[in-house]
């Protein structure tokens, strides 16, 4: 892993994301445009600039363009890859996000119902498509290698991060792009999160005793990964290694997760195993955490059961609310970071840990921790569960 | 005096496209001259679609893809302009 890149609620690069993920600075805001709804709480990018968005043919990108594009563009600057030196053959890019341009969709059915087809952009689909992340990534940087949209709803940032790296493994590329990326913050998403009861109006407080559903974010996380040989003829400086990634599934229920967590604790220990590090080897785990009754009840029950020795657990989703589908890859990005400085953010919002969760979940301030291996979970509606392991170079 | 209905209905036209050019499609303003050909300022096929979308809304005028394809900027702008008087 040579780079990293982030647009989040917290900001629109790296440096200002991390700092207010590990001060703990919740970005929760009241949302105009979510007016008259039952929850009209939302974390928001701030405006986003950055010099691969003042290209022309930008105006029309859907938001969810805007932030992977920014994400992939910073991640590439640190990973110090040049796309117009590359063999784009060889180079290979892994979306992952749960709804694609829905905000263009938004407007594109507006426009229909107001005005009639013959008023439809011909830019709807082309902004709406899942897989258009993905072709707006791949047409900026001249990547030519494999490209593909996975999509697994909230695990969508970690499937994708794995099949990168499969894609890695087997030859295929000598560099994978992956980028998660959601901008879901409509009125017909909130609605729909609402209606579930996923939601809550009052905030993010992931493992808290009085915690009442997730804050809706968006934003994007991108990673460069090299196969290690790649990057060391090139002497790059590697900022960690992904050293184990699993995926299972629930199928138990289309929304709820299994009450016993099963397929969530199957794809940590089996990410485990990939990894080929044993569970005490585990120093800090970047929880799920999505701060919903449910969510949060069952994950901890499955860390108390494959982490006996209650390493550090963070939710990044208190700071920056909860990105869908770009969450697995800012949290991936956040836990290398987290790695490098030695220490573990805390979870914003956690006043009171919730009794019954018999983890050692980290609030208030950053706690110092050397850990070499970091484990972060991702799951999604659908029964999804994605796990990738992280370790220091 | 002329009359201001006549003299600066042409002017606007031309100038409703050429901020069409400048604000939603990113031409660059110095770009923007009657010389210039339409299919050179929309360097997109999705362009010309969404410009022929965004006179019809802006303008009330339907006009063909091809007839943006073929034409310069002020030859689109004086047709458009003739068949808003026409009405």
């Amino acid at each position: 892993m040579t780079g990293l890149g982030l647009v989040t609620p917290a900001g629109c690069d790296r440096d200002t994301t991390w700092s207010a993920v590990r001060a703990g600075r919740a970005t929760a805001a009241p949302d105009p445009l979510l007016h008259g709804l039952p929850v009209s709480l939302s974390c928001r990018v701030p405006e986003l600039d950055h010099p691969v968005l003042r290209r022309r043919g930008s105006a029309h990108l859907d938001p969810v363009d805007r932030f992977g594009l920014a994400a992939v563009a910073q991640a590439l600057d640190q990973a110090g890859l040049d796309p117009r030196e590359w063999d784009g053959g060889r180079v290979a890019v892994v979306t992952g996000g749960g709804v694609g341009g829905v905000l263009t969709q938004d407007k594109a059915l507006a426009r229909l119902g107001e005005l009639g087809p013959e008023f439809v952009s011909p830019y709807f689909l082309p902004g709406y498509l899942i897989n258009m992340t993905c072709a707006n990534i791949a047409l900026r940087f001249g990547v030519t290698g494999p490209a593909l949209a996975t999509s697994t709803a909230c695990a969508s940032g970690t499937t994708a991060l794995g099949v990168a790296r499969d894609l890695l493994a087997t030859g295929r590329c000598d560099i994978a792009l992956v980028c998660g990326a959601d901008a879901a913050v409509t009125r017909l998403m909130v609605t729909g999160f609402s209606q579930l009861g996923a939601l809550s109006d009052t905030g993010s407080r992931p493992f808290d005793t009085a915690r009442d559903g997730f804050v809706i974010a968006e934003g994007a996380g991108a990673l460069v990964l090299e196969r290690p040989q790649h990057a060391a003829a090139r002497s790059a400086r590697p900022l960690a290694r992904l050293i184990g990634h699993a995926a299972t599934t629930d199928a138990h229920h289309l929304v709820a997760p299994d009450p016993e967590g099963r397929g969530a604790e199957r794809a940590v220990r089996a990410a485990l195993a990939d990894a080929a590090v044993a569970a005490e080897d585990v120093g800090h785990v970047n929880a799920h955490g999505t701060s919903t009754r449910q969510n949060d009840a069952v994950e901890a029950a499955v860390l108390r059961r494959v982490f006996p020795h209650r390493p550090p657990v963070t939710s990044a989703k208190g700071a920056l609310g909860h990105t869908l589908g770009a969450s697995g890859a800012v949290e991936a990005a956040l836990t290398v970071l987290a790695l490098a400085e030695g220490i573990v953010p805390p979870t914003a919002g956690l006043a009171e840990t919730d009794p019954g969760a018999g983890i050692d979940v980290v609030s208030g301030t950053a706690r110092t921790q050397s850990a070499q291996v970091a484990v972060s979970n991702s799951f999604g509606f659908g029964g999804h569960n994605a796990v990738a392991v992280l370790a220091l170079p | 005096m002329r009359d201001t209905v006549t003299t600066s209905a042409p002017e606007s036209v031309l100038d409703a496209i050429s901020e069409l050019l400048v604000e939603k499609f990113e031409v660059p303003s110095e770009e923007v001259r009657g010389t210039a050909l339409m299919s050179d300022l929309l360097i997109d096929s999705l362009m010309i679609v969404e410009m022929a979308i965004a006179v019809h809304e802006t303008l009330g005028i339907k006009v063909e893809e091809k007839e943006l394809r073929g034409a310069t900027l002020a030859g689109f702008a004086a047709s458009v302009e003739a068949r808003l008087t026409d009405r």
